[in-house]
């Protein structure tokens, strides 16, 4: 009985709105979480798992990774073909290294099994793209990206 | 002495075990399930020991013993996993892992590697090794085929024994002692056996590595599938790796029946001549003299159409088909089924160039019965005109073995040098031509008749004579238990298929005879009924055309239309003349060359690797293999194609 | 005592074989022939010889072992590979008095059996090998080697062959497979060279100084013969002695002489005077003593239970100037350069210490490095093929165990002024 007295005098005075309006003017003075992106970009969090890059070896004429696949052996995702084959002075090269970003999972086992951390995750996180081929990260491409984001080295 | 009283007693690990006196505790601990790591130790070859790898407890002992070289004796309480031999196997990883490159990330061997897996199981999981490594030249090159990493070798010898005992063409040494050993080609000599690549796979670390596999693949990235040689007529067992799509390699798979577990070069390095991006992948037919490429409708409507015109327009005798000693028996029973069902033609034969029916007929007369076992149990051994060393060269490793360890005594008769000559107590020459004498004068002195005058002439020119024989036939001891080899190409009429038939029957009861194929389905595609005169289970029918015999009808246009399976493996210079003279040229490729493309309709085959099939060995072995690719493109098995074409025909 | 094994090793021209025969070479031939084989072996049984080349094993035994295996073509070989760093005594004998050897060898070979006969040389004494191939040759002119010796109808033929500088080669199982031609590398026993040696026929391996024993046993009879020396392993026994001594060189004394008397009063004690710190009592692979042990008799039995070994009978003397580290740095070279190679601990441990020891004496040692090398050597104890590995680590561990203050000096990089011998060794 006492429920529905309460119930008719909160819709008559109109009390709810009262109290949202409330909430409404309180959050209006508080400064605004709402990021306008692209315009305004969040700075990543330490060790924030990006998209891949990979490291030049220490003579910063080739990239770092040595051909072993343990990489792709390691991906849960399956997103990662290394196609390895045999040098001019019989020494292991990597023909292709490609990533498929339309299937990683960003998960950075990869970066965990690499035996010389060639591979590297950077903060970069703006992963769209017109085209499928586009998805697909040749070596070369993650070269690059490891010479913008560690200068080659890391 | 009876076998059960051979037997004895003992207990490893708590268990019991009961094995044949003489038994090395490694095998007597295998017989019950407990597994000692090795490194030396190879079931095939002869025991080093050197490893240490495999120190075991004996009660009483003063000192760990070797498993692999100590019998276990009876009575005798053996520990394999006690902390004295745990600790054993720590300190030998860990000797073996000083000099160690640990370049496993880069080594082919990783993931298959002995030296990994010990070092997983057994190593101390660190090294207090702190000086510099043993550094060398590396990779060697022992071969064009193989390479070695002397950084990575642990001197197993197993690459060595293999070479001694197996192969016993002693090419590899070591050379230099202590830590400065070296496993290297011998002084003066070059590694070109053609079991070469065995050594890659003995070797238990990746030390040894072949151009061919070298970086291409990772063991666990690789699909695994049981398969048979093609390359020969011994169709050892395989196993195919493949990887998205592409033949990796080939690893033996041990077959007692065939080879041993061992393959030779041709066939484990001779999937690299079947791929290619070159194979054709779409039907072609001709239309105004050029080849177009046609979908497979409007090919098998075209084929059916000009086949059916054919025999209505020229009788069937018109009509011939050509099957294959390297295709599956499948295909060359639809292949005979075609031509004698459909088109009611007798022209069925396997060769373009040699007629296939004698060896049939040798067959269906009861040679051919041995088996590879039997060279194990074998008396004696008589080889005419085989060279198994260049044609069946697993073959070659059984005659070796049985020389080897049982001195079984050989008598070669060849026209050309072979290697076996050199395990033959008697090797004898005879001149190319002059067979059906030699097996004239070979079965009178097995009979140890007089009378061979009228072809004495004939072998004096050939440099043989009777007494040579007769010497060759007493130092081998041919007897009951005799194994006769015999070259199947030298099978070229019916009257040396009697000849051998009479030698072998002179021989007795108990001998065996082997026709030794080059193909490797020689013997199925002849059981199979793609020769004349010949159905399937060589139930005899009415003979046609053989295959020369049809060339030279085509030549001269009485033979209008010839159809071809498998192209690659007939002679080029015959579809040539074959195609001068007839109408209709159908055939089967893999690709496109000069005589495919002289064809008028070119179906796109896919290769052994791509179809399901049953090849007969030379030893009568039926082995079927299944598809471990896909054709490309639109490319089909054979089959497929002629049971339609017969399909639609029947219409 | 009256000289035995070297009673004509002063007559000039000993090796020419009218010289030896006037001396009494070959006079016990005759009379070994009237004896029944098995009655031969017997006595050399019953003589209770002990093999002179290191291990000691019944030489009697070994006989016997041999002669019940049944069989016509059975060998005798002749260990004169000497390479046990130290070690000279059989070259006295092959220099000097090679006609005692082949007497030796053809008793032996009447007493198991054997036809033929090699003595396997080493290859640093070319010159023993001309004089034994002369020998011989003198010996086969005289009717005492051949089809018929003596006129009895007993055959024995003799050659020497040739070793090429592997220390393993002294190894006996090494030695037959250098001897069939093959890589000199021990063999897997069993079977032992007594059912299965030399081109897989029954053989016989003994030391030079155990065959040259042969003729004396057959002289005094076995019963005589024992009373010499210890009665554990009676006989004469030859010690060649080496180092740091006044008067080194070859001395045959009896079994059980002390190594006080034969370093002091035979080898004319310790140079300039100095103290005595260090001997090793049989050869490289015997584990060292130290002045302590002086009154231990050398045989089989007392070096044994004092921690060491008899050995060959080297004599390595060091006085109290010697760094034990650098001495075993320089027996650790020699082991692992002689190392065969085909077993992994003795492959990988020898070289290991030495490359251990190399940093220590160039002054980079870590105080953990001993108890590393007392490891190392575990690792090496009890799982060689063969017992060159256990021989190795024999220095090693007499010598931490005798001396570990050398290595503590070194390895806590405190100077001791031996720099110098470093220096020596390293290069």
């Amino acid at each position: 009985m006492i429920g529905r007295v309460k119930k008719l005098f909160n819709t008559v005075f109109l009390i709810e709105i009262g109290k949202g309006l409330a909430l409404t003017l309180r959050t209006m003075l508080k400064p605004a979480v709402t990021r306008q992106y692209p315009r305004e970009k969040r700075k990543p969090f330490a060790g924030s798992r990006g998209l891949h890059a990979m490291r030049r070896d220490d003579s910063g004429q080739k990239e770092r990774c040595i051909g072993c696949g343990l990489c792709e052996a390691v991906c849960p995702a399956d997103a990662i073909t290394v196609i390895t084959a045999e040098g001019p002075d019989h020494e292991k090269i990597v023909s292709s290294y490609e990533l498929n970003l339309l299937r990683c999972v960003f998960c950075g086992f990869c970066i965990d099994a690499c035996p010389v951390s060639a591979i590297q995750m950077t903060p970069e996180f703006e992963l769209a793209c017109t085209s499928r081929k586009d998805a697909f990260y040749t070596k070369e491409r993650l070269v690059k990206i490891g010479d913008k984001y560690m200068g080659g080295k890391g | 002495m009876t076998e059960q009283s051979k037997l004895i007693t003992a207990v490893i690990d708590g268990k019991q075990v009961t094995v044949a006196a003489g038994t090395m505790i490694l095998k007597a601990a295998e017989s019950i399930g407990i597994t000692i790591p090795v490194f030396c130790y190879h079931p095939r070859l002869t025991i080093s020991g050197s490893c240490r790898m495999c120190l075991v407890e004996i009660e009483g002992g003063s000192k760990p013993v070797t498993a692999c070289s100590t019998e276990l004796a009876a009575g005798v309480v053996v520990y394999t996993n006690t902390p004295t031999v745990l600790e054993a196997r720590r300190e030998i990883m860990e000797n073996l892992l000083i000099n160690h490159p640990l370049d496993c990330p880069v080594c082919d061997k990783g993931g298959e590697c002995l030296l990994q897996d010990h070092a997983y199981d057994w190593g101390p999981g660190a090294s207090r090794f702190t000086e510099r490594k043993r550094l060398f030249r590396k990779p060697i090159p022992l071969s064009d085929r193989i390479l070695l990493d002397r950084e990575r070798c642990i001197l197993c010898t197993r690459c060595v024994r293999f070479c001694d005992e197996i192969s016993d063409h002693r090419e590899l040494a070591i050379l230099e002692m202590g830590g400065n050993s070296e496993i290297a080609v011998a002084p003066d000599r070059a590694f070109d056996s053609q079991f070469s690549g065995n050594t890659v796979e003995l070797c238990p670390v990746g030390a040894l590595t072949s151009t061919s596999f070298r970086f291409k693949a990772r063991p666990w990235e690789m699909a695994r599938l049981p398969g048979i040689c093609p390359f020969c007529g011994c169709g050892c067992s395989i196993d195919i790796h493949t990887r998205s799509g592409n033949i990796m390699r080939f690893m033996a798979r041990e077959n007692p029946a065939v080879d041993d577990g061992w393959l030779c070069d041709r066939g484990r390095y001779g999937f690299d001549l079947s791929g290619g991006s070159e194979r054709l992948t779409k039907p072609l037919v001709r239309k105004q003299g050029r080849l177009v490429a046609v979908s497979w409708k409007e090919a098998i409507a075209t084929a059916v159409e000009k086949l059916r015109r054919a025999v209505s327009q020229y009788g069937p005798g018109a009509v011939g088909g050509i099957g294959s000693a390297w295709s599956s028996s499948e295909e060359n029973d639809l292949l005979q089924r075609l031509i004698r069902e459909s088109l009611e033609s007798h022209n069925v034969d396997c060769s373009l160039t040699d007629d296939g029916r004698p060896a049939a007929l040798a067959l269906a007369e009861g040679l051919g019965t041995f088996t590879f076992n039997d060279i194990d149990r074998a008396d004696s051994i008589l080889m005419i005109g085989a060279d198994p060393s260049r044609y069946q060269p697993i073959l070659d490793l059984r005659l070796k073995k049985a020389v080897i360890t049982r001195r079984t005594p050989i008598f070669t008769l060849a026209s050309t040098d072979g290697e076996m000559a050199r395990y033959a107590r008697e090797s004898l020459r005879y001149r190319a031509g002059s067979e059906e004498s030699l097996l004239r004068l070979l079965t009178a002195a097995v009979k140890k008749e007089k009378r061979y005058d009228s072809f004495e002439s004939d072998l004096r020119a050939g440099g043989l004579s009777r007494e040579a024989i007769d010497r060759g036939l007493e130092r081998a001891g041919l007897g009951p238990r005799t194994v006769v080899l015999v070259n199947a190409s030298l099978l070229t009429d019916d009257v040396r298929v009697y000849l051998v038939k009479e030698l072998v029957a002179a021989m007795g009861a108990g001998a065996s005879t082997g026709l030794l194929f080059d193909s490797a389905n020689g013997f199925g595609a002849r059981t199979a009924g793609a020769v004349p005169g010949y159905l399937p289970g060589l139930r005899p029918i009415d003979r046609g055309m053989s295959g020369p015999e049809m060339v030279v009808a085509a030549e001269r246009s009485t033979l209008k239309a010839l159809y071809i399976l498998n192209r690659e493996h007939h002679d080029s210079a015959a579809v040539a003349r074959a195609r001068r003279g007839a109408e209709l040229l159908i055939c089967h490729a893999l690709f496109l060359d000069e005589a495919s493309g002289s064809g008028d309709i070119v179906f796109p085959a896919a290769s052994v690797f791509e179809k399901q099939g049953t090849f007969t060995n030379t030893a009568g072995l039926a082995q079927s293999t299944a598809p471990v690719l896909n054709p490309p493109g639109e490319a089909r098995p054979e089959s497929t194609v002629i049971e339609e074409i017969m399909e639609r025909l029947k219409q | 005592m009256e000289k035995m094994l070297f009673k004509r090793i002063d007559v000039p021209n000993a090796a020419d074989i009218t010289v030896a025969e006037k001396h009494g070479a070959y006079s016990q031939v005759g009379k070994a022939f009237g004896i029944k084989p098995e009655d031969l072996v017997n006595e050399v049984k019953r003589s209770g010889l002990r093999g002179r080349g290191g291990a000691g094993f019944p030489a009697g035994l070994k006989w016997e072992l041999c002669a019940r295996v049944p069989g016509d073509v059975k060998y005798l070989l002749c260990n004169a590979d000497e390479g046990e760093p130290g070690t000279f005594k059989d070259r006295f004998i092959l220099e000097q008095d090679p006609h005692l050897l082949i007497e030796g060898m053809i008793i032996a070979g009447h007493a198991i059996g054997a036809q033929q006969g090699y003595i396997y040389l080493r290859a640093e004494y070319p010159k023993a090998a001309g004089i034994l191939e002369k020998a011989i040759e003198q010996a086969y002119a005289k009717g005492f080697l051949g089809k018929n010796i003596l006129g009895k109808g007993v055959k024995f033929d003799l050659s020497v062959h040739g070793g090429a500088g592997a220390y393993i080669c002294g190894e006996e199982t090494a030695l037959i497979e250098s001897l069939e031609g093959k890589r000199g590398q021990p063999r897997s026993r069993p079977p032992f060279p007594a059912s299965s040696g030399a081109w897989r026929k029954p053989t016989v391996i003994n030391n030079v100084e155990t065959l040259a024993n042969i003729p004396f046993i057959v002289a005094l009879g076995a019963e005589t013969y024992a009373k010499i020396g210890e009665e554990s392993a009676p006989g004469p026994k030859l010690f060649a002695v080496s180092g740091a001594v006044n008067n080194p060189g070859g001395f045959e004394l009896p079994m059980g002489t002390t190594l006080r008397e034969i370093i002091y009063t035979h080898a004319g004690g310790i140079k300039d005077g100095k103290q005595l710190k260090a001997v090793i009592p049989g050869g490289a692979s015997t584990p060292m003593l130290t002045a302590d042990h002086l009154d231990v008799k050398a045989d089989f039995n007392s070096l044994m239970a004092a921690g060491s070994m008899l050995g060959s009978g080297a004599v390595i003397v060091m006085d109290d100037t010697a760094c034990m580290v650098n001495v075993t740095a320089v027996l650790i070279r020699f082991f692992e350069h002689e190392s065969c190679g085909k077993c992994t601990p003795c492959r990988e441990g020898t070289g290991w210490l030495y490359k251990v020891y190399r940093r220590i004496l160039s002054g980079e040692g870590k105080p953990d490095d001993v108890d590393l090398l007392l490891s190392i050597c575990e690792s090496i104890r009890g799982k060689c093929f063969c017992p060159l590995g256990e021989g190795a680590i024999q220095p090693v561990l007499s010598s931490i165990a005798h001396f570990r203050s050398d290595y503590e000096q070194c390895v806590n990089g405190r100077g001791c002024g031996r720099e110098e011998q470093c220096r020596k060794v390293l290069h």
